[in-house]
């Protein structure tokens, strides 16, 4: 019974794969254990039971935090972690690890006034004031000059942020060092209250978690925060709404999983580190319909082989392909695209790589592909191959590849530049 | 030679203390009349809902018992005054706990069926419809977790408690204070101290490293009842036994512990119920895993009480409803364990006569 059910969801998997370029090559029954952003957990609690049904692996998340996640990746208690933050430079994770953009999604300037009728429009500048304490009522001059067709009320700006340290906080407040530098003048930090350029403004209010700031907005006339989109849409009906932002097209963009989505689908090269696979968020796009305010949630993961990782690649690739697609409109997130979704597939497919001996086993008579080995090296760039050792085993064909000759075991040098790997390569009858 | 004894027959003792028929009733009334003006109060004055009622009728019915026992004498009075304070009282401690179990079962009856019990959310988002998937793995988690815990505290708590009243050796006051001390560590401290040994040095998360973190907090309180339920052995007892010629050794464990062999059996079900629930120190040592698993040994284990988090995490409807009823069973488990202790240390008191 159990065989069969297996059997069947193997077949599902392989037809649910084969339309959208991913393998789940995998289906060993493996138990993986994740931890790390919350930001991106409903994400995973919508996708792992269905990655489970149709690997036969067992995938648990258990949370705690972009921060915790990272340490239990480092201490090995994890097999892959999610974070929205960098690995500090006191934290020193295994050297094989890498970075694979998962998911995207808005942060939303959400406010409360239920005077104010129609959308508020507002620029990075005005943000930042508001944020910093300078602007202080809703009909001040510089909103009232962005927002010509509404009738803004009188009363007083309630600032609410977040109290914990939190990875929404890093990225609203590297968005305001990046579009206003000339009003935001602190460094980004977790920790909003330390990212303020004058303290917290007079009046306003700290709430722990992005429920907590959602609920305080709901529940306060005339204030107003920055939270996932998802949250300020499950308070919408208590009239906490969200901001159109400016963006450097100059055009005002409301928050969707559509805007966010076109606002990661092409980020500019310099944003990308190739070595790690860490990517920026784009705050000054100039995508026309793209929403700036734009995070991204990163999985990491190791890239050398085992069974486990074999899983864990199959696991992000099924997040990327198959399930983010499906998911990420109705939880408020924006699935990857375009160039950004290439470079993640990119990532993903050198986790557990590392030694793979799938990648270094040839059979007689074939060939096998210089990429192939490049991966199971570690390496990248136009290889130049050498038999070592066991030169009646195998060859090196047309200089790219690998062929074998007869059964036994050879040493492949691979190299590329001024490094070098030697592999042990299989040839089976 | 007989006995001679003479029975005062027919001679019933006075029971002024028992109110009659007509007593109770009036004083029903009473209460009754009190909370309706109360009410009436509430309705007309800026208070609001049952706090306020309680804030109104509480004082108004001490009020009234004060004047109403003027003619009844100062004793009367002063048993009127103390009745009212005490029935106050009782109430007030009575309703946090029911407003508990009744937010409890009212927000989680929905998420209770058999497949709850029977299923586990392998497959199964939080989200997903009542009625699919359940919380087996948490159940059986809980359990593997609370019987490891069980074996390994238990000998150590008994043992504590039958150095501190039978040897009483150089070290008993050192280990009473040890023990007493340790009932103080917090959880999430006991928690730590697994995951900085145990679970960094594996490398992973597992179920045995959540049973050790809950027998460091079981301890203590098998420890402390144990020494208490061996304090109850009459000294007699032991003196007999030496007096027959037995060794400490074949005293202690031939004459005491059988003497409070269901007192012990309490310490134990006190411990379990002290652990049962317990999240913080479980969240670091056995985190969460999707499948029905037995194994303590094989990777993180799920419970009870760190899949009602997970499950309230999600935030969505369906999710937060099997929070709910996740510690629906939670609670239901303890308050088994306790009316357990209740009925075996009921039994030991029956025995003993």
């Amino acid at each position: 019974m159990r065989l069969s059910q297996k059997s069947v969801a193997a077949l599902f998997a392989a037809v649910t794969i084969a339309g959208t370029g991913g393998t789940i090559v995998s289906a060993k029954d493996q138990n993986l254990t994740g931890a790390g952003s919350t930001f991106i957990k409903n994400l995973f609690d919508a996708c792992i039971p269905e990655y489970n049904d149709v690997s036969g692996d067992t995938v648990s998340y258990g949370g705690g935090g972009s921060g915790a996640g990272r340490t239990a990746f480092i201490n090995g208690t994890a097999d892959f972690a999610a974070t929205e933050a960098v690995f500090g430079s006191a934290e020193k994770p295994p050297a094989d690890f890498t970075y694979v953009p998962l998911i995207a999604g808005p942060v939303a300037i959400a406010y409360k006034n239920s005077n104010l009728t129609g959308t508020l429009q507002l620029s990075p500048v005005t943000i930042a004031k508001i944020f910093a304490g300078q602007i202080n009522t809703w009909n001040h001059p510089e909103i009232a000059a962005e927002n010509p067709s509404i009738t803004l009320p009188s009363n007083n700006i309630v600032v609410v942020y977040r109290a914990d340290s939190s990875g929404t906080s890093t990225v609203f407040a590297q968005y305001l060092t990046a579009t206003a530098a000339s009003v935001w003048t602190k460094a980004p930090s977790g920790t909003f209250a330390n990212a303020m350029p004058a303290g917290a403004p007079p009046g306003s209010i700290a709430a722990p978690g992005s429920d907590g700031v959602a609920n305080k907005v709901a529940s306060t006339e005339g204030s107003i925060t920055y939270v996932e989109l998802s949250f300020q849409k499950e308070n919408l009906g208590d009239g906490v709404k969200a901001a159109s932002v400016k963006n450097a097209a100059g055009a005002y963009v409301a928050p969707s999983p559509i805007s966010a989505a076109a606002a990661v689908a092409a980020l500019p090269a310099g944003n990308v580190d190739q070595n790690t696979g860490w990517i920026r968020p784009d705050f000054a796009t100039a995508v026309p319909n793209a929403y700036p305010i734009t995070a991204l949630a990163m999985g990491i993961a190791r890239k050398t082989y085992s069974a486990k990782n074999d899983s864990v690649r199959d696991f992000f690739n099924y997040i990327l392909n198959t399930c983010a697609k499906a998911q990420a409109p109705t939880l408020g997130y924006a699935a990857l695209t375009g160039n950004t979704l290439k470079f993640a597939q990119g990532r993903a497919a050198g986790i557990s790589q590392l030694g793979n001996p799938a990648l270094t086993t040839v059979k007689r008579n074939q060939t096998l592909p210089g990429a192939s080995l490049l991966n199971a090296a570690g390496l990248s760039g136009v290889p130049t191959l050498r038999v070592t050792k066991g030169g009646n085993v195998c060859r090196v064909v047309n200089k790219t590849n690998i062929g074998g000759t007869r059964a036994g075991t050879c040493d492949v040098r691979v190299t590329v530049g001024t490094t070098n790997v030697t592999l042990k390569v299989t040839v089976t009858k | 030679m007989t006995a001679v004894t003479t029975q005062p027959s027919a001679v019933r003792p006075l029971q002024p203390w028992k109110l009659t028929t007509a007593q109770r009733f009036s004083r029903f009334a009473t209460v009754i009349a009190v909370v309706a003006v109360a009410a009436l109060l509430v309705l007309v004055s800026p208070l609001a809902g049952l706090a306020g009622i309680a804030l109104v009728a509480i004082p108004l019915q001490v009020a009234v018992s004060v004047a109403r026992s003027g003619r009844h004498g100062s004793v009367a009075a002063r048993n009127d005054v103390a009745t009212s304070l005490i029935g106050s009282a009782f109430l007030i401690l009575m309703a946090p706990w029911l407003s508990i179990l009744y937010t409890v079962v009212r927000r989680g009856y929905e998420a209770i069926s058999w497949n709850f019990l029977t299923d586990d959310m392998r497959v199964t988002a939080p989200d997903a419809e009542l009625g699919t998937g359940g919380i087996a793995h948490a159940i059986v988690g809980t359990g593997v977790m609370v019987l490891v815990a069980t074996a390994v505290s238990v000998p150590l708590g008994i043992l504590s408690g039958v150095y501190i009243t039978e040897i009483r050796g150089r070290f008993t006051k050192l280990v009473r204070f040890i023990v007493q001390a340790m009932s103080g560590v917090p959880s999430i401290v006991a928690g730590l101290f697994i995951y900085s040994t145990l679970v960094i040095y594996n490398k992973s998360y597992s179920g045995f490293a959540g049973a050790l973190a809950l027998a460091v907090l079981m301890i203590p309180t098998v420890a402390r009842t144990a020494e208490e339920v061996l304090k109850l052995v009459p000294e007699e007892l032991r003196f007999a036994g030496y007096a027959l010629g037995s060794t400490q050794a074949s005293n202690v464990f031939r004459i005491v512990l059988p003497t409070v062999r269901s007192g012990l059996v309490t310490s134990a079900i006190l411990g379990v119920a002290r652990v049962a629930g317990e999240t913080a120190p479980l969240l670091m040592t056995a985190q969460i895993f999707l499948a029905t698993k037995g194994n303590p040994f094989d990777g993180p284990l799920a419970s009870l009480p760190i899949v009602t988090f997970s499950f309230f995490q999600n935030g969505a409807d369906n999710a937060v409803t099997r929070a709910w009823g996740t510690s629906m069973v939670l609670l239901v488990l303890i308050s088994l364990l306790f009316a357990l202790a209740r009925a075996v240390s009921a039994d030991r008191r029956r025995s003993r006569r």
